[in-house]
């Protein structure tokens, strides 16, 4: 079995050699005693097409994803897109950090990967961030007349204004009570 | 009721309840773990069967509904909109933690206790209660339809 630092250092290499300006940071991290996780960090106007070349990535196609998920860094750019990808063939796998802004969309991956259609549609729901080119782009977990995206660092733990009224608006007038207990804040 | 006489609404009364507690017929609303002790409890192991309680997957075949797990806000409208088609008698048992008061989800998105949307008659503690707790609180439930009637439920 190959090193796996040559396949993932090969890999990157051919990435480099089509789109040398397009990857920003290379990190490697040791899992235990062989296997090495490789991140890169990838600008996002070239994001669609590294992951497009990794799936076409000759040596062994990255045909599975495995998680699509993003992370509100709190940063400038603000989120950070994180795609994990892996290669059946080769028994490898990377991940591809996409820093993405606020308001800007971004390209949906569903053509490549189907299995990305539940994770958008979650980054979207949680994150707010709009992905073009998905196929049927709603959320998923919140109903879908939900105001905000719970999962940004700046939404309340215990609710706003909209998600504690939220029921108020959907069950039948004078109905609804007030909580018997009351929770430490 | 039309029965003017109190002797005759009263025996009356006794034996509609009597019919009515034995055979609890529970509207399926299984949320979360829960769900996994619920079905526990009316599999052949602990058998609910044998307190003429049958699971029914329509509320309009229903008496009793048990909320069984996390109910958050967005489920919450169907739970309603589920108690609000039961024919009356009917009556709510809320099963474990998340169930009654919201349990570890103080959150945005989960609802602090269902007793805040539906009017609950048992409480059954535990996260998740075992397949005895449930059955204690169905038994619970059967005890207080013999000591308050039910024609007036």
């Amino acid at each position: 079995m190959p090193d796996t630092g040559n396949v993932m250092a090969r890999t990157v290499e051919y990435l480099r050699k089509l789109y040398p300006s397009a990857i920003t940071e290379v990190e490697r991290l040791r899992l235990g005693r062989v296997r090495r996780d490789w991140t890169i960090s990838v600008k996002q106007f070239y994001a669609y097409r590294i992951l497009k070349a990794l799936k076409d990535y000759p040596e062994g196609n990255y045909d599975f994803l495995v998680f699509a998920t993003a992370v509100d860094t709190q940063k400038d750019p603000r989120f950070k897109l994180v795609y994990l990808i892996r290669s059946i063939k080769m028994a490898r796998q990377i991940t591809v950090e996409v820093p993405v802004a606020d308001d800007l969309p971004v390209q949906s991956v569903y053509e490549l990967w189907h299995a990305a259609d539940f994770d958008e549609r979650e980054i979207y729901d949680m994150y707010g961030i709009v992905f073009n080119g998905h196929p049927n782009f709603k959320r998923i977990l919140m109903p879908e007349d939900w105001d905000g995206f719970p999962l940004r660092k700046d939404y309340p733990l215990k609710g706003n204004q909209f998600s504690n009224t939220y029921l108020d608006r959907k069950l039948p007038k004078g109905q609804l009570k007030q909580s018997k207990h009351v929770r430490m804040p | 009721m039309a029965v003017e006489n109190a002797f005759i609404t009263t025996k009356l009364d006794k034996l509609v309840s009597w019919g009515r507690r034995s055979s609890l017929w529970p509207m399926t609303f299984g949320l979360a773990c829960c769900a996994i002790e619920m079905m526990s409890t009316g599999a052949s192991r602990f058998d609910l069967d044998r307190f003429g309680i049958i699971f029914r997957a329509s509320p309009r075949h229903s008496d009793v509904i048990i909320i069984a797990g996390t109910l958050t806000k967005k489920m919450a409208v169907a739970a309603r909109k589920v108690y609000d088609q039961m024919p009356n008698p009917k009556w709510v048992i809320s099963m474990g933690s998340c169930s009654n008061t919201g349990g570890p989800y103080d959150t945005y998105s989960v609802v602090q206790g269902v007793d805040t949307i539906i009017p609950v008659d048992v409480y059954v503690p535990g996260c998740p209660p075992s397949p005895q707790g449930l059955m204690y609180g169905i038994l619970q439930l059967q005890k207080k339809i013999k000591e308050e009637g039910s024609l007036n439920a």
